[in-house]
């Protein structure tokens, strides 16, 4: 017992004797506001970074079309799952712990159960990824991008308006309309549109090339009449037939299609959703 | 070194709050008062460390240069633990170089994700408290170390849930959950003895 006494009032000796003498010192007041500062920021920074993230998941399956394959039926939704940008969710996931870590340094953090803390963050940012998409943010940074002034964050921006063509899905403005009753071009489909693919650029093959040239045969049950019209914009999801077609892509004259699309889904596509 | 009927008087918190003006001397009486504690709790967690006088002026030491990060308008005795905590667990690591808390499933994924209704019964601790310390200091080295500490501030310290829940940094229903789940597992060591 004596011991233990004597012990403890060593160390007791020996801390006050080390603060006396000045080989210890109290850390002032603003080293531990500033410390809290940098936590805020840090926590402000991951927030923002994660919304961004969520906004630019929503931006890019918004205009390259993806989203829209939700509305394609069972193929349409396999389609989505399997050209979804899962690396971004992940990135996503990963922030949103990283902010209820940090939110974990803070009393009304640590108190609150993992799955309010965890479900509150992962709400706030997704709610914040919305709130920006609405703002059409990554509409400016894409305009920006393609006049190559984001310098390497433009990247980001170089592919997202194309839809993923490896998994058949294309975006086109129809130049023609094949009707079963009396279409102003023939070919060797019935009820089938010429589209030209738009692919994001402005080369001179925009206009002419016949390699940018799709039929799409529409799915069972559509009609293309009343459907499409020529100069529309549409998208559309289906199988790429192997042969080529001939067709009659302008009344004056014909011209070698590069392909044939069976299509299972088609949306004609507004103002709005290109936006 | 007693303390004198001016110091008696003195709260803790008033002891810091002078500390921090640059009143050196009033650390001596906050380790007077913490001194005794902090040995038995280090003595406890560190089961097997020697050098328990280095670590124990390890966290005087910490405590002193931190005393300005204390908020005088909260307890002070859960800051100063916080502080033990994790100087115990460094020491722990520098001698196993490994983390100390072996993945237990059971307690670390579930019972800090979801809420768990908690009531701290002061009546239900003053009838088991004989019965449980005497478990405890037969079967405490035998519990898991997340288990050890809970138990160990609960029934040696004399802690609340919410002053655990500050020095351990868990939600209070967790704490209120592993104290059960170490009390289930202290009476089935001590039914086997």
């Amino acid at each position: 017992m004596e011991h233990k006494n004597t012990q403890q009032n060593t160390i007791e000796k020996k801390v006050l004797e080390k603060i006396q003498s000045g080989e210890i010192k109290m850390r002032s007041k603003s080293y531990f506001i500033l410390k809290v500062a940098l936590l805020v920021i840090v926590a402000l920074l991951v927030l923002v970074t994660s919304a961004l993230l969520v906004s630019f998941m929503i931006f890019s399956l918004r205009v390259s079309g993806r989203l829209f394959l939700l509305g394609f039926g069972d193929r349409g939704l396999l389609t989505f799952f399997v050209t979804f940008p899962w690396f971004i969710l992940l990135a996503d996931i990963l922030f949103v712990v990283l902010f209820e870590r940090l939110l974990n340094h803070f009393k009304f953090g640590y108190r609150t159960p993992l799955v309010y803390t965890l479900g509150a963050s992962a709400l706030i940012i997704i709610l914040a990824g919305f709130g920006l998409d609405k703002i059409s943010l990554h509409e400016a940074l894409f305009q920006e991008a393609a006049g190559h002034h984001l310098g390497p964050v433009g990247g980001l921006y170089t592919d997202v308006r194309l839809p993923p063509r490896q998994e058949g899905v294309f975006r086109g403005i129809v130049t023609n309309v094949v009707t079963n009753t009396g279409s102003t071009t023939t070919g060797p489909f019935i009820n089938a549109f010429t589209m030209h693919r738009d692919d994001e650029d402005t080369d001179t093959d925009d206009a002419t090339d016949t390699a940018m040239t799709w039929y799409v045969i529409l799915p069972p049950g559509v009609s293309v009449a009343g459907f499409v019209k020529q100069g529309d914009v549409v998208l559309v999801a289906g199988d790429i037939l192997a042969a080529s077609g001939t067709a009659n892509a302008n009344s004056d004259g014909t011209s070698t299609a590069h392909g044939t699309i069976r299509a299972y889904g088609i949306r004609k596509m507004t103002t709005e959703d290109e936006q | 070194m007693p303390e004198s009927e001016a110091q008696v008087a003195i709260s803790d918190e008033q002891a810091a709050l002078l500390v921090q003006k640059g009143d050196k001397d009033k650390f001596g009486l906050l380790m007077d008062r913490y001194k005794a504690r902090l040995f038995r709790y280090g003595r406890k967690f560190l089961a097997n460390e020697d050098n328990i006088d280095d670590v124990v002026q390890d966290v005087f030491i910490k405590a002193y240069q931190n005393i300005r990060s204390f908020d005088v308008s909260q307890k002070f005795s859960p800051w100063i633990y916080r502080i033990a905590h994790n100087t115990y667990i460094n020491a722990i690591k520098k001698i196993s170089r490994g983390p100390i808390y072996t993945f237990d499933f059971d307690t670390i994924a579930f019972d800090t994700i979801v809420s768990h209704p908690v009531y701290e019964d002061p009546l239900i601790k003053e009838t088991e408290e004989v019965e449980i310390k005497k478990m405890v200091e037969k079967g405490l080295g035998t519990l898991s170390p997340n288990y050890r500490e809970i138990v160990i501030l609960y029934y040696t310290e004399e802690l609340s849930y919410k002053e655990i829940a500050d020095i351990l940094r868990i939600p209070i229903g967790t704490v209120g959950i592993r104290l059960k789940r170490a009390k289930e597992a202290l009476k089935k060591i001590f039914l086997k003895k």
